[in-house]
């Protein structure tokens, strides 16, 4: 409760600040509402966001000017006993508002971890001379069957979103992760108003939910401050400069990337190298089955027409992610690519523009060839999405509603199979442990210390490694990779090879360093020679005999 | 042609036992010594590319100077040395 003085303070502030910039710069200028640290205050605009796994989530709010501290206090219980507790951290932000002056505000974070997944938290934030009400988050699922939510562009749609949301919640109760394909906001020109009335009417989902959005060319006014404080993603992606815009996570059966398409538009990442990098170490480094890109602007859209994004499309097939889930388009469509060519789901990149979860909608265009138009939901009714990971494989069900009654309006799967691959002790490996029928899988076979590479066999045959690499081609089920380590346990000759020139009369020596993890002395250490497998020689010099050159065939 | 791979065995032993057997294999043919074009015997054409190489006709490869054992520049000795092998042929 704000008391009387304060209000009057406030006032003091409001005027003096406004007849200030008015009369020295004859601007208008922000509205600030400053608080004294020992004054009361109500946390507002609480959001959940997800975290870079399972096991931890970002909690954003956002109090006055003023606040020095403010923390989220966690449990495992309603009444917040045992709690633990997360310092946040404040960032002074300004955002625009419809009646002209900006609401400068503290935005807060703080990224909770250590948390047992599949599990119901209860929090509060702020801190004595202000806490929220307690609010609870279930972590996501490491395993095992689980669901996500996926919206399009709510854009102003702030009223009708909740709808949308009690709609797709009331059709897959069990969904834990809600993401959002970006343009939350729709006016540049109110982005604090337009934020606050997304939280107003979507309030419970946020505050008790775990969240990922995309930013979008809507939100990314004036750097995008406003979107990503609110937002608190994972802090693992590209330094923007405007606070987390791109990152990723793990959930379940996928890895996700969300990744910023307005770093595009004259900002921070102009040809997506920087994000792309990042997105090939995240995608070829990831266990998970599943490779997700969630973004704003799409590859293959049906209403817009973006040559630079549709570029990213080569490095999403050289890193074969399974799905790309986009907006910016506000028309529902589908479509699985490959170099160009529209393929079956499953042989490609399956790219899903997630139309609109708000009251804005465009029209397909038709006077622009679209060789990629695949499945097209053109109707002006909100849609909605799930993604569930079902038996190890990778559902997809969009939905639109019309007269208050949902309907599935698009569906599929894309499957893949667990490699059947073998590896012994001191391998490590690096390449997917999953594939879709006759995919060509490049392995990585590094030698962990203290053993010794065998081979690689590739249904029983031995395949030579090239720079540490090999490669598969066509895997299928009955596939089998066999990769094969010797922990060294007893001496041995390592970096063997042969020294002297291969012309008859010299004579070649056995170089090899010496190892015994026993760390005795090199005895009689056996060396033998052969030539053309036959033995020939043993002992440390051998001398080539003419015998031993390779001779013309005159046959 | 017929290809001579040459391969060395090591199995390490150490005061106290016997250890791993590791094995290398030359990625190379086993040329003949003095035989300069390659043809796997050594006749006058390679002494005569000697004495091209002496007359500067041409300049000898570093291969080829380490098939007849020549450091520096070719000389009438390498050319007798590629005779006496004919010879003794």
């Amino acid at each position: 409760m704000i008391e009387i003085s304060k209000i009057i303070k406030k006032s003091i502030h409001l005027l003096l600040g406004l007849l200030t910039v008015v009369g020295i710069l004859g601007i208008g200028l922000g509205f600030t509402e400053k608080i004294q640290a020992a004054d009361t205050f109500v946390p507002k605009k609480i959001l959940v966001n997800v975290g870079s796994d399972e096991t931890n989530v970002g909690i954003s709010f956002e109090t006055p000017l003023g606040v020095t501290d403010a923390k989220v206090v966690v449990s495992l219980n309603k009444t917040l006993t045992s709690p633990v507790e997360f310092l946040a951290k404040s960032t002074e932000v300004s955002g625009n508002t419809a009646s002209g002056p900006n609401v400068v505000y503290l935005a807060w974070g703080a990224y909770v971890t250590g948390l047992t997944p599949d599990t119901t938290y209860y929090y509060k934030v702020g801190n004595d001379n202000g806490w929220s009400s307690t609010l609870s988050f279930t972590t996501l699922k490491t395993s095992g069957d689980a669901t996500m939510l996926f919206f399009g562009d709510v854009q102003g749609g702030y009223a009708a979103f909740p709808n949308v949301l009690d709609k797709a919640v009331a059709q897959y109760p069990e969904a834990s992760l809600f993401m959002l394909a970006g343009d939350i906001n729709d006016s540049e020109a109110k982005q604090y108003d337009e934020i606050t009335l997304f939280d107003d009417y979507a309030k419970t989902y946020l505050n008790n939910n775990i969240w990922a959005a995309a930013i979008g060319n809507h939100d990314a006014y004036n750097g995008g401050h406003v979107f990503s404080n609110y937002f608190y993603g994972p802090n693992n992606g590209i330094d923007s400069g405007f606070g987390v815009r791109n990152y990723y996570f793990e959930f379940n059966d996928a890895i996700i990337f969300n990744l910023d398409t307005e770093a595009g538009f004259a900002s921070y990442d102009p040809t997506y190298v920087k994000q792309s990098n990042l997105l090939r170490t995240v995608m070829n480094e990831t266990t998970k089955k599943y490779k997700i890109v969630l973004m704003h602007r799409s590859t293959y859209p049906m209403n817009y027409n973006e040559a630079n994004v549709r570029a990213l499309s080569s490095v999403f097939e050289e890193l074969e992610i399974d799905l790309v889930i986009s907006g910016h388009d506000h028309v529902y469509s589908r479509t699985t690519m490959l170099e160009g060519n529209k393929v079956e789901v499953n042989n490609g990149v399956t790219y899903v523009v997630g139309g609109s979860s708000g009251t804005k909608f465009y029209n397909a265009d038709t006077k622009v060839p679209r060789p990629w138009k695949n499945i097209v939901y053109d109707d002006n009714f909100p849609v909605f999405s799930a993604i569930r990971f079902s038996n190890g494989n990778l559902l997809f069900s969009a939905h639109s509603i019309v007269d208050n009654r949902v309907s599935r309006m698009d569906n599929f799967t894309i499957s893949k199979f667990d490699v059947n691959l073998t590896k012994s002790e001191g391998i490590d490996l690096k390449g997917s442990l999953y594939a879709r029928n006759n995919d060509t899988i490049t392995y990585t076979v590094d030698t962990l210390e203290g053993y010794l590479f065998d081979y690689v066999k590739v249904n029983g045959k031995i395949i030579e490694l090239v720079d540490n690499q090999f490669t598969v081609e066509n895997i299928t089920k009955q596939t089998t990779i066999e990769i094969s380590a010797t922990e060294i346990n007893k001496p041995i000759a390592l970096e063997l090879d042969i020294v002297g020139n291969l012309i008859t009369g010299n004579t070649l020596q056995a170089s090899y360093v010496y190892y015994d993890p026993s760390e005795n002395n090199e005895g009689e250490s056996i060396i033998s020679w052969y030539v053309d497998g036959l033995k020939v020689y043993e002992g440390k010099d051998f001398l080539i005999d003419k015998a031993y050159a390779g001779k013309k065939n005159r046959s | 042609m017929l290809v001579k791979k040459i391969e060395v065995r090591v199995t390490a032993v150490s005061t106290a036992e016997t250890g791993f057997e590791r094995i290398t294999i030359t990625e190379d043919n086993v040329m003949l010594f003095g035989d300069l074009n390659g043809d796997f015997v050594v006749t006058k054409d390679d002494a005569i590319m000697i004495l091209q190489a002496i007359n500067g006709r041409f300049e000898l490869t570093e291969q080829q100077k380490l098939l007849v054992g020549i450091v520096d520049k070719p000389t009438l000795a390498d050319v007798r040395t590629i005779l006496a092998l004919i010879g003794g042929n």
